[in-house]
């Protein structure tokens, strides 16, 4: 495995804490709320309770941002045969890779998988409802200021990649700077996104 | 009286060796006269001959000088009675085996027993008579009567014998039909003609032999093709192969050659002796110009009269051997293929004129479909591009200029490309390849960060997540306070 494949591994499994990180964050409220209530709360009772809006345009900027996430590693990882020789976008749908619209079909593809995975977790039962992606930061406290934070990750997306296409257009010429750089920009969106359950599983101790 | 014989006799032989000169004549193998009915005995090869003209001299000399010696001598000439002359038994003799082969040698001769005194023998002519198969009658084999003179006969005991060979009759290799053959003498002595008798067989002595004879059939060896691998239909090609008759018979071969389908297309027969046997495809006209392109095949018979077979030989006897395969006659003339590539950086995706330069060797216009094919690492003579071709008796580059030859899975492999025709050209090819030697490009995509196309991909994948938020979050409402 090379460092460019190991990073793959790194941005999966920071996800995955991510996720792991939200559920700790609820069954802590969870127990804390039945601690003082002294008896027994149901998830699906409590977590409409624990829900509060973060405002529409916060919630469709960073919906935006989650969907460029996936495509962004979609364009780092698959789109050139540096990381994966035989599992890129080129080898595997040359045709399709190779046409005029090649590229936004890719991110397509990429924005459509995030899609399904948003509008799927509706379909979730109520004491799952927490894992619905659409609601992540309703059971979180956010100030203004976290919040355009976290909308820079849109940004720091759309140069990662940016940079994901030039590396495509010169290929095989590649800059290893110039990859680790789109690396570290989707590094940072992603902290950016999971950086409230981060900071809950942090301070809520 | 016998003793009387006997001294008169030796008395009488005396006489005549104690006369080796008389009035100038010479008694013995030297000596003058006819000689008509002398002959040499195989018993007494030594003695001396008398002839009969000398006998008659010296008997009248007799006459006249020693008158009671001559009466003595016609009374004992006198005593001879033709009424106790016995005819003398002959038989066949043969001591081989009795299936012979037609060229197997016979050594077949005759022995005669002549129970006579030597002053009453006669003369014995001998032919040999055969029923050959498939005849009812017998017929004479020997063209030359065989005698036996009264002083040929050796004496063994009381039997007085000769054994003689057909030296012209040696096997039965002129023999038509083989089967059985019955052989028996005819024997003569002037007054008298009898057969030796069929009851009388011991062997080795036979009255009537019978034989069976049997055809030893003819055999091939080495039978081959002598041309190049695939020859034009008229370049020289011959059938060769070794022939040979145990019975040294004249053979009559002939040679099938047979179409790709197994059709006999040609047979032609050679009466030959044992030895090579050629047929020359010039020679008979097998091939011409309709025939090339076409794969043939072929096989012997060899007949000696009797027996015929095949060759190769098989079973069923329908082996054959292979050739000629025919080489297809070229119309074609091409040469010189050639890329030349849009861009000297050879990019997948760039415009390459492939060309090759092509005439036709007959004097006329033909218009041919000529496809063009590539090989990569990735594609093995994938068609990339097809035209119909005018193709004329004067040299002419064609070219297939085409865009679509590679794809991205191509980059960075070495390339070769194909023309195919449905006509032979001059290597009796229906394509000519080349290898290029300049490998394709490892560039991915073929437009630049700062390009149109890139540009108006980038901005929709920009903007497309922003509206697919706002979409979802209008539809869902998850965000919206109170």
């Amino acid at each position: 495995m090379n460092p460019m494949q190991a990073s793959f591994v790194a941005i999966v499994l920071l996800l995955l804490l991510g996720c792991g990180a939200h559920l700790l964050n609820v069954r802590r409220i969870h127990s804390r709320v039945e601690r003082l209530e002294n008896k027994a709360v149901p998830m699906e009772k409590l977590l409409p309770d624990l829900y509060s809006c973060q405002g529409s345009n916060f919630n469709s900027l960073v919906l935006a941002a989650w969907i460029l996430l996936l495509a962004a590693m979609a364009f780092l990882y698959l789109l050139t045969p540096a990381v994966f020789s035989n599992g890129n976008y080129f080898m595997k749908l040359p045709s399709l890779a190779s046409s005029w619209v090649g590229l936004v079909i890719f991110g397509l593809l990429g924005y459509l998988i995030m899609i399904l995975v948003i509008v799927g977790g509706e379909k979730l039962p109520e004491s799952c409802r927490c894992f619905r992606l659409a609601e992540l930061y309703g059971y979180y406290t956010l100030s203004r200021n976290e919040k355009r934070v976290m909308i820079a990750a849109i940004p720091l997306l759309w140069i990662s990649i940016l940079i994901s296409t030039h590396m495509a257009t010169v290929y095989p010429e590649l800059w290893a700077a110039e990859w680790w750089t789109a690396f570290l920009l989707l590094l940072a969106s992603l902290v950016l996104l999971i950086w409230p359950v981060a900071k809950e599983m942090l301070e809520g101790r | 009286m016998k003793k009387a014989l006997v001294v008169t006799l030796v008395l009488l032989l005396s006489l005549l060796l104690a006369l080796p000169v008389h009035g100038g004549e010479v008694l013995g193998p030297g000596g003058g006269g006819d000689g008509g009915d002398g002959g040499d005995s195989s018993s007494s090869s030594s003695r001396s001959k008398l002839t009969l003209d000398n006998f008659v001299r010296y008997l009248e000399s007799w006459q006249k000088d020693k008158p009671t010696e001559y009466q003595y001598m016609v009374k004992l000439l006198s005593t001879g009675n033709p009424e106790s002359y016995q005819t003398p038994n002959v038989w066949l003799q043969y001591g081989g085996n009795q299936t012979v082969s037609r060229n197997e040698p016979l050594n077949l001769g005759f022995y005669v027993q002549n129970p006579n005194p030597l002053d009453l023998r006669r003369t014995v002519f001998v032919d040999l008579e055969a029923k050959l198969p498939g005849e009812t009658k017998y017929q004479k084999l020997n063209q030359y009567t065989q005698a036996v003179q009264p002083f040929d006969y050796a004496e063994k005991g009381k039997v007085n014998w000769t054994a003689k060979i057909w030296p012209e009759f040696a096997s039965f290799s002129d023999l038509e039909k083989v089967g059985d053959v019955r052989l028996r003498v005819l024997v003569s002595d002037g007054s008298n003609k009898w057969y030796s008798s069929a009851s009388g067989n011991s062997h080795p002595y036979y009255g009537e032999l019978l034989l069976n004879v049997t055809n030893s059939p003819p055999e091939m060896v080495n039978a081959s093709l002598i041309c190049s691998e695939s020859p034009r239909y008229n370049d020289p090609i011959e059938y060769v192969a070794t022939v040979w008759d145990p019975d040294g018979d004249l053979m009559n071969v002939t040679l099938h050659i047979l179409d790709d389908k197994g059709w006999e297309m040609r047979n032609e027969t050679q009466d030959v002796k044992s030895g090579q046997v050629r047929f020359k495809a010039a020679q008979y006209g097998f091939f011409g110009e309709p025939d090339a392109g076409k794969n043939y095949s072929y096989y012997y018979t060899i007949g000696d009269g009797i027996d015929t077979v095949c060759y190769p030989p098989s079973e069923d006897g329908n082996a054959t051997l292979e050739g000629p395969r025919i080489r297809s006659t070229p119309k074609l003339w091409v040469e010189t293929p050639h890329v030349e590539p849009e861009d000297d950086n050879y990019y997948y995706w760039g415009e390459y004129n492939f060309s090759l330069e092509m005439r036709n060797q007959e004097p006329y216009n033909m218009e041919i479909p000529v496809t063009l094919k590539i090989r990569t690492e990735d594609k093995n003579w994938k068609p990339v591009a097809k035209r119909t071709v005018l193709v004329t008796p004067d040299s002419k580059r064609e070219y297939f200029p085409t865009s679509d030859a590679f794809d991205v899975l191509d980059r960075g492999s070495p390339f070769s490309f194909r023309f195919e025709y449905p006509e032979y050209d001059q290597n009796n090819s229906m394509s000519i390849d080349m290898q290029w030697e300049t490998p394709l490009n490892q560039r991915l995509m073929k437009n630049g960060l700062a390009s149109v196309p890139i540009v108006i991909n980038l901005l929709l994948l920009m903007v497309l997540p922003l509206l697919g938020g706002i979409f979802i979050e209008r539809w869902m409402g998850k965000g919206r306070m109170g």
